[in-house]
């Protein structure tokens, strides 16, 4: 959607954007084992490379957990967009939304 | 620039970062100084391995972000050409005050980068088959382009620097030239790693406003939070709980006219921020930048406005990076 926001809805936006992030950071932390707390994590850090540093077997872990966690079944071509936090929450988020909207 | 664009994101350019600063630390206590200086632990680094990282002032503010590289006993340390200057003055105090020795190579010695989805081939070719066992962020010395190549870089793309010594850089480019031809290499614009940059939020100079903490930036993954930090710990422990901003990537769209820099960002009437600057994505046929925002709107899916003299512009926080790249996609 890009037309002008009111305030309410910008800060339901915001509101659902960062509980679901959050939930995305606290999922990684726990099945990537990683050494930090969620609020160390940016949400356009690099996840490889640099910033979280993670490598191929991680990406297939990450698939796993947003299949296990969110519901959502990411494909091969998909994998590629596992770019950042950010990326991941709105594979999901698309998914979830499309759900909504058939419902 | 629209070429130069092409070369980088479809096959090959290359670039002469000439004017980039590049800093040599040693003796005995160069390590010590590094680690009372920035962000990153370099006493974990392997040898010819890098990270990026950044200098901090006693603010919390970001004085320059940095790649950093162990050589050995020495380190190197890369930044932006806007940085040079601050980043010379900064370290030539606190680097002799901690005993060690810095070295600016920035005169002696040459920079250039092959960046692109075929980087790789080129470099094959006029480097030899060792260059594809390169990790992002490692570097080594190589023979045939008498040259230490480092695998470096925030375009998303292949990107080597090539470093050498001033003396050999017309070599160093006729051979580049010559073993890339096949592959369509062509000088390009440094100009252009702007708006390559902004698509991958990878953050410059001049996006990020003066007294900014790296968790304002969003720059903290640039910080190690398992060693001591020397520098800022106070402020960077408050800013870390309750941060005055949040930078968000943004596209733009509505209007056709560029945003200045600086413009303001409302939701209905109210002031909620600042546009640190745009560029157009050829890729993306629209004006993307980086904002700084309220903590409470600075999420990706918000809508801002930015007023111009010909209508409202949308500015949209998106996800960074905003495209993935032919390199990636080869990954």
């Amino acid at each position: 959607m890009t037309t002008e926001m009111t305030l309410q809805t910008a800060h339901d936006v915001a509101k659902r954007r960062r509980e679901l992030t959050e939930r995305m950071k606290c999922k990684l932390i726990e099945r990537l084992s990683l050494q930090l707390s969620s609020d160390e994590i940016a949400d356009d850090s690099p996840l490889f490379g640099t910033g979280l540093s993670l490598d191929s077997v991680d990406a297939l872990e990450i698939a796993i957990l947003i299949e296990l966690e969110f519901g959502v079944a990411v494909s091969d071509d998909e994998l590629a967009s596992f770019r950042s936090v950010n990326t991941l929450v709105d594979l999901v988020q698309e998914r979830m939304n499309h759900v909504e909207e058939q419902v | 620039m629209t070429t130069d664009y092409s070369l980088c994101r479809d096959g090959v350019a290359l670039f002469d970062l000439s004017t980039e600063a590049r800093f040599l630390v040693s003796g005995p206590t160069a390590e010590t100084a590094l680690n009372a200086l920035t962000t990153i632990d370099v006493s974990i680094l392997r040898p010819w391995r890098g990270k990026m990282g950044l200098f901090l002032a006693p603010n919390a503010s970001i004085i320059a972000i940095a790649t950093f590289f162990r050589a050995d006993d020495r380190f190197y340390i890369f930044a932006e050409a806007a940085v040079a200057d601050r980043l010379r003055t900064y370290l030539g105090d606190e680097i002799a005050a901690h005993g060690a020795t810095l070295t600016d190579l920035s005169q002696s010695h040459c920079l250039y980068s092959v960046a692109g989805p075929r980087a790789q081939e080129v470099m094959i070719s006029a480097a030899g088959d060792d260059v594809v066992g390169l990790p992002f962020l490692s570097g080594e010395h190589n023979a045939e382009l008498s040259a230490t190549v480092f695998r470096m870089g925030n375009t998303g793309e292949f990107e080597y620097r090539l470093m050498a010594d001033a003396a050999q850089a017309s070599a160093l480019t006729d051979r580049l030239c010559e073993h890339g031809a096949s592959f369509g290499i062509a000088p390009a614009a440094a100009a252009v790693m702007k708006t390559l940059l902004l698509e991958m939020r990878s953050l410059s100079d001049d996006d990020i406003p003066a007294d900014t903490s790296p968790f304002e930036a969003g720059l903290h993954w640039m910080m190690n939070f398992r060693k001591d930090q020397p520098i800022a710990a106070a402020v960077l422990s408050q800013s870390k709980a309750t941060p005055r901003t949040r930078c968000v990537a943004v596209t733009i769209e509505g209007v056709d006219v560029v945003l200045p820099a600086n413009a303001r960002l409302f939701i209905e009437d109210q002031d909620v921020g600042v546009l640190a600057s745009s560029e157009y994505s050829q890729a993306l046929s629209k004006y993307v930048g980086v904002a700084y925002v309220a903590p409470e709107f600075g999420w990706v899916g918000v809508n801002f406005v930015a007023q111009t003299p010909t209508g409202n512009a949308i500015v949209r926080a998106v996800s960074a990076p905003m495209l993935v790249t032919n390199t990636a996609k080869q990954a």
